[in-house]
């Protein structure tokens, strides 16, 4: 499926800056400078460096090719110099949809105003070999933007040919001073709206429909911008998703009224794929033949996308894809679809998406809604397994053949808790993936610790790490060197000054099992000496959460990924002589969404420290940050946490 | 860093004038019919094997044949294991290429070919009604033990990135067991090897052509303060031979290149004195009898009378209209603005016209290439300054106009330390010369720290920091381009993400645009949590980690040298209050690291009062060595790291501590 603009569109900037024409700004942009900006919008921690003015977005068809347009106009006031880069446009386009630039203006503080030369609008096709696709990312700036300044454009994007639909955000990581959603329609038409939440200062309804034309505005809305642990921009931001209505009979094609309609288009496109592969693709294995087939497809198939126009949503022939032995993610579905149909295992293509683009919507039928495919394969009966799910007839299991290490049975961590489309022929149908348990998102580190007479540790570790939590992608894109240097760079990370040696991994090919990654840190003077006082900091490797900043000012959920566990066990054997005089307290905290607890203490002659850090429910509410702050203390308290040890 | 790319613009422009001369084209070359080479049972036989730098995958073969003005590249390779699937990726091939081909051959044998409609055109830029394309391509059916094979053929003598200076690179992501070059013996172009890590380009003539063949050349890969990308590879150097200018050996060819190439673009810019007269006669100081203030004046004229177009402060932008087109001094000085090269034509012609006797020194850009002299190729320069020498001067005095808080004498690190090239005008001869770095001891920064630590741990700092040297100018030009608003956020924002977080009440800045005197910084902030209690009651705080050194080393054994920027001093002085009815420990003993490569020293003492002073001292003495310091260098940095990281400062109630010394 396609994805969506890697920032390249950075490295087009410079070029995107381009010389001026002395034309005076149309009216809206000088109105836009006329607008009051509320002290609020302004006050934001830290100060934003830009502020729209005005944003208008007007949705229009054409009666008689049913072809959409939606019709942008903004200003933005430039408060800051690293302000000017909210003065820069970019977007992406494809060959079946486009971006049309009308004009780009910046308007001086005495009211001076230049036109951007549109020769100098720049266009970068995001692709390369292994990622090929049509999209374009455009870019332009207004001619010489400096703070105080008005930057302002007006564009038109067309939309795919098979989406009558828009999704447009009403906040921005900006201030928003004012702004309207508008459609002009032929007559005739009527249109449907729906908020995702309700926007700043906004308490009409959160749905609605009107007749062709209709203005719809909103109050000023705060900035959002991106902070630690938050949501993905689509979540974060309000949304208005837009359903244009052509009259009963007219475009049936490109209307979703439902789930189904989503599913019966996908399931037409993908018909040239649901043909045959070869049959002895995948060799007789005696396991189970569906782990067979997922295996056999996550392993050999490359992921190469070739997105082109109908590239972007249409699967390609098994038998292809078999030959190149490179596909994405739609082209590896089918392909294990083929695979399996030959081992009498029924198997349906799923639309998805990834947590970290957005939620799907559920009261939003639409195909703008996915940018990736899964599959599920009917179980036939009950298996237990993570990435089961309970359609109306039956189990299936849910896998993800373009994740290259995730274990049959299992989700990456990106779809745990994400929403997906099963697609049939008839009875499409949207559902909740499930969240592995944090029992099997796991990661459990210990280390027998070693202190020797000068204050030299000598520290054995060991990590298993398994379902969301595996590091076994991670070192399986490494070469064997790059993996004793990673080795290094978490030592110095942990304990400055110290090194690492003897990596030995296990079960690195093996999926099924948990990672061990074993190694040794060894490091000169870990034992702080300050006079006769021998200090032990306790919790070397620690497990725990990092900290958030600005949580004061935090308007958006803490988002956390999905439910998991990491526990540390740190056993210290010290030299002969020296023992420990007393050890730190224990902390704890517990709530609904996490729980966190360290302690030492002397077991068996020894000292033994443990950290736990389990998260059980991951997204927490604004409302509920306080709890996210006593997790916070209390991990804090144990990373400092030392004991004294006396000869 | 600031940049310097006006001299190799500029000298492009001279290479185009020459290119014009250049013979005409040949006749189109025949097509390339592909022949394969089956993998040999020798090649056949490799696996992975790190001892020997066969990771992911191997180039068995890269062979490159310039023919009749086309230029045709094979490349056979042999997949190891997954993380070698990258060699069966191409990119930037013209789009115009001809007989673009290739094949797959699995461990068993089995043949999967390119096909046609794999082979894709990528748009990388489309602006002002022109598209800058090229060709991309994947191979098929890849799998670990799998041999993949393309070729094509570009035009041009050195393929469709032929320019005036061509580097063929014979090191890449993965060892290359065999690479050939052939160009024909009439060839417009000289050439010269780079040799690098014991890679052995052979150089022979083969009936109508040269040959230069390397075989077992090991993979590059990056180390942290490595060379720069350019230096990094083996390579043959190809140079554009311009019309009259000798080739035959570098010396002839520096000779020739000064006085036909430098020396003339230059004088084009510079302007008769007569034309800089009124200009000179009215800078402040520039009357005087002392040489220094004379001079000073001059290059404080250049640069302040003159607008820097390539250096704008932030959210400055270019005038209504653009900039000015300056053909020479003259039109700098009358329009009021210029690049770097134009300021420094108004600098060398007010000296010329007072009389200083001068030279022009073109530096290389340090972050992008060395300059070689046994290379015949004028494209290997950054930039220029001017070098001027006089009794009445301490020793030569640099004038560089990279940037309008370069101050006087001063250059930026990245055309310091390596080989340059300078040339005396009026003699029109040149020869190789090295701008040395400034010693640690002028590129410093001392920083007073009044830490005040309170019972819960929580810490408050009052910090000044004074930069000179190198270390001046980076922040200098930071606040510059960026401004204080956003060096300010960038700050508040490091800190935050400190472990504990830091606040930032407060950032002040003296002298943030006087070159001449030291750059001060006073900063304010709070790190709680700093500080831990310890069981009995003890406050401990580890001070050194909010200086954080970190060890980039960590690698185990190092290929390439290493250079930093520049050689430094950093001293820091942390005065340390503990609270109310606390008073210190016995304190940590002194650390001290001294080795060839620098310094560092970890120092303790008792203050006034219940405060403790701790001194710390990081020099780095040598900016650059080979691979052998690297033990040095890592050992500096691990000590650095270490020290910072367990410095240990412990404060006990002082009533325990009256019970203590009662006890003994």
């Amino acid at each position: 499926m396609r994805r969506r603009s890697p920032a390249i569109a950075a490295a087009v900037l410079a070029f995107a800056a381009g010389p001026a024409l002395a034309k005076k700004a149309p009216d809206w942009v000088v109105r836009a400078g006329a607008t009051k900006i509320a002290p609020e919008l302004t006050a934001g921690k830290p100060a934003p460096d830009a502020l729209v003015l005005w944003r208008q977005q007007i949705v229009t068809a054409g009666g008689a090719t049913g072809s959409t347009r939606l019709y942008r106009r903004e200003a933005i006031k430039i408060l800051t110099p690293a302000g000017t880069e909210a003065g820069t446009f970019f977007s992406d386009y494809d060959d079946d949809s486009k971006v049309v630039v009308e004009g780009a203006w910046t308007v001086k503080p005495d009211g001076d105003s230049e036109e951007l030369d549109l020769k100098s609008v720049v266009s970068v096709q995001q692709a390369h070999a292994e990622f090929f696709t049509d999209n374009y990312v455009v870019a332009f700036r207004p001619p010489r933007l400096s703070p105080g300044d008005i930057a302002a454009h007006a564009l038109w994007r067309k939309a795919r040919k098979d989406v009558y639909q828009w999704i447009v955000p009403l906040q921005d990581a900006l201030p928003v001073a004012a702004q309207e959603v508008a459609f002009d329609l032929p007559d005739g038409w009527t249109h449907a709206w729906r908020l995702t939440s309700a926007p700043d200062g906004y308490t009409g309804p959160l749905s609605g429909e009107g007749a062709s034309k209709a203005s719809y505005l909103f109050p000023a809305q705060r900035a959002m911008p991106e902070e630690a642990a938050s949501p993905p921009a689509s979540d974060r931001f309000a949304r208005m998703e837009l359903v244009i209505l052509p009259p009963a009979g007219k475009f049936p094609e490109l209307v979703y009224k439902s789930w189904k309609d989503v599913g019966a288009w996908f399931y037409r496109k993908s018909l040239p794929a649901r043909s045959e592969a070869a049959a002895d693709l995948v060799p007789a294995s005696s396991g189970d033949p569906a782990a067979a087939s997922a295996r056999w497809t996550q392993d050999k198939v490359r992921y190469v996308a070739v997105e082109v126009g109908e590239g972007g949503y249409v699967p390609r022939e098994p038998a292809l894809v078999a030959r190149r032995l490179y596909g994405d993610c739609k082209d590896k579905v089918f392909l294990m679809m083929a695979l399996l149909r030959q081992k009498k295992i029924e198997a349906l293509p799923v639309l998805t998406r990834s947590r970290d683009d957005g939620m799907i919507d559920p009261a939003f039928p639409s195909p703008v809604q996915f940018n990736h495919v899964i599959v599920a394969v009917r179980a036939a009966s009950p298996t237990g397994l993570p990435s089961e799910v309970l359609l109306p007839d039956g189990p299936w299991i849910l896998f993800d053949p373009t994740s290259a290490w995730t274990p049959w049975g299992q989700l990456p961590e990106g779809l745990q808790g994400a929403r997906g489309l099963v697609v049939r022929a008839d009875g499409s149908e949207l559902i909740d993936f499930p969240y592995a348990s944090s029992d099997v998102n796991r990661y459990v580190r210990t280390v027998d610790a070693e202190l020797a007479p000068d204050g030299r540790l000598t520290a054995r570790i060991v990590n298993a790490s398994e379902g969301s939590q595996s590091q076994r992608g991670w070192y399986q894109n490494q070469t064997p060197e790059e993996r004793k240097e990673s080795a290094l760079r978490f030592a110095e990370g942990w304990v400055p000054g110290s090194r690492a040696t003897d990596l030995a991994l296990g079960n690195l090919d093996d999926a099924s099992k948990p990672l061990d990654a074993r190694f040794t840190v060894t490091s000169d003077g870990y034992l702080r000496k300050s006079g006769s006082l021998l200090v032990l900091p306790v919790l070397p490797f620690a497990v725990g959460p990092g900290r958030i900043p600005r949580l004061e000012d935090r308007r958006v959920p803490i988002d956390l990924g999905c439910p998991r566990k990491r526990e540390l066990t740190v056993k210290w054997t010290l030299p002969a002589g020296m023992k420990v005089d007393a050890v730190p307290d224990a902390v704890s905290a517990d709530n609904a969404y996490i729980a966190y607890r360290f302690s030492a203490a002397i077991e068996n002659g020894q000292l033994v420290a443990t950290e736990t850090y389990e998260i059980k429910k991951p997204v927490i509410p604004p409302s509920d940050l306080a709890v996210w702050k006593t997790v916070e203390a209390a991990s804090a308290k144990a990373s400092g946490a030392r004991a004294v040890l006396a000869r | 860093m600031c940049r310097a790319d006006a001299t190799r613009s500029r000298l492009i422009r001279l290479g185009r004038r020459a290119a014009a001369f250049a013979g005409a084209l040949a006749l189109s070359a025949p097509l390339f019919a592909a022949k394969w080479k089956d993998p040999s049972p020798a090649e056949k036989a490799i696996v992975e094997d790190p001892a020997k730098g066969w990771v992911g995958a191997v180039y068995l073969e890269k062979t490159f044949q310039s023919e009749n003005q086309m230029w045709r590249v094979t490349v056979r390779a042999k997949i190891l294991s997954k993380s070698g699937f990258d060699v069966g990726t191409v990119e930037g091939i013209a789009t115009n290429a001809q007989g673009v081909e290739g094949r797959t051959v699995s461990p068993s044998g089995k043949v999967t070919e390119l096909a046609s409609k794999d082979i894709r055109k990528v748009t990388a830029v489309k602006a002002g009604g022109r598209s800058v394309e090229h060709l991309v391509f994947t191979m098929p059916a890849l799998e670990p033990g799998c041999f993949v094979e393309y070729t094509y053929k570009e035009w041009g003598w050195l393929g469709s990135a032929s320019d005036f200076h061509v580097e063929v690179l014979f090191q890449d992501n993965y060892p290359i067991l065999r690479q050939e070059v052939t160009t024909p013996k009439r060839f417009p172009f000289s050439s010269s090897i780079r040799r690098q890590r014991g890679v052995t380009i052979a150089f022979r003539e083969e009936g109508s052509g040269y040959v230069y063949e390397s075989t077992d050349a090991p993979a590059l890969h990056e180390e942290p303060y490595g060379l720069p990308k350019n230096e990094r590879a083996a390579a043959v150097i190809f140079a554009y031979v311009i019309p009259g200018i000798q080739s035959a050996s570098s010396e002839s060819f520096w000779a020739d290149a000064t006085k036909k190439g430098l020396a003339p673009i230059l004088q084009e810019y510079l302007v008769k004195p007569s034309k800089v007269e009124k200009a000179l006669k009215s800078i402040p100081g520039s009357r005087t009898a002392d040489p220094k203030a004379r001079l000073k004046a001059i290059y404080d004229y250049s640069q302040k009378t003159v607008k820097n177009r390539w250096a704008l402060r932030a959210g400055e932008t270019e005038p209504k209209g653009g900039w000015k087109k300056n053909e020479d001094a003259a039109d700098t000085l009358s329009h009021g603005q210029g690049s770097p090269w134009d300021i420094a034509t108004v600098c060398a012609s007010l000296l010329r016209a007072d009389g200083w006797k001068f030279r022009v020194v073109f530096t290389p850009d340090r972050e992008e290439r060395f300059f070689h002299p046994e290379i015949p190729s004028m494209f290997q320069f950054g930039g220029w300054v001017i070098e001027v020498k006089d009794p009445g001067l301490d020793g030569p005095v640099y004038l560089c106009f990279d940037h309008p808080l370069m101050a006087y004498g001063q250059m930026p690190w990245n055309r310091l330390g390596v080989a340059s090239y300078a040339i005396d005008l009026e003699a029109e001869t040149g020869e190789q010369v090295e701008i040395p770095q400034l010693p640690p001891e002028k590129n410093t920064r001392r920083r007073q720290w009044a830490v005040t630590l309170a019972e819960d741990g929580n810490v408050r700092v009052d910090r000044v920091s004074r930069l000179d040297g190198a270390q001046a100018f980076d922040a200098r030009i930071d606040l510059y381009g960026n401004g204080k608003d956003s060096f300010e956020k960038r700050l508040r924002e490091t800190y935050e993400k400190f472990d504990p977080p830091g606040e930032v009440e407060s950032v002040a800045f003296q002298n943030e645009e006087s070159p001449e005197e030291n750059f001060v910084q006073t900063t304010k902030f709070r790190r709680n949590g700093l500080g831990a209690t310890l069981p009995g009651g003890r406050l401990e705080l580890a001070p050194l980690t909010m200086i954080g050194e970190t060890n980039p080393f960590t690698q185990e054994k190092r290929d390439e040298p290493i250079i930093f920027p520049y050689p430094y001093l950093n001293e820091d002085t942390l005065t340390i209050t503990a609270p109310e009815g606390y008073v210190p420990d016995a304190l940590p003993p002194p650390i001290e690291q001294r080795g060839i490569v620098g310094r560092y020293g970890v120092r303790a003492a008792r203050g006034e009062g219940n405060s403790v002073v701790v001194t710390r001292i990081l020099a780095l003495t040598r900016f650059s060595g080979s691979p052998e310091f690297y033990a040095e260098y890592r050992k500096l940095f691990e000590a650095a790291a270490r020290g910072d990281a367990g410095l240990s400062i412990v404060f006990q109630p002082a009533a325990g501590a009256a019970k203590a010394s009662a006890a003994r």
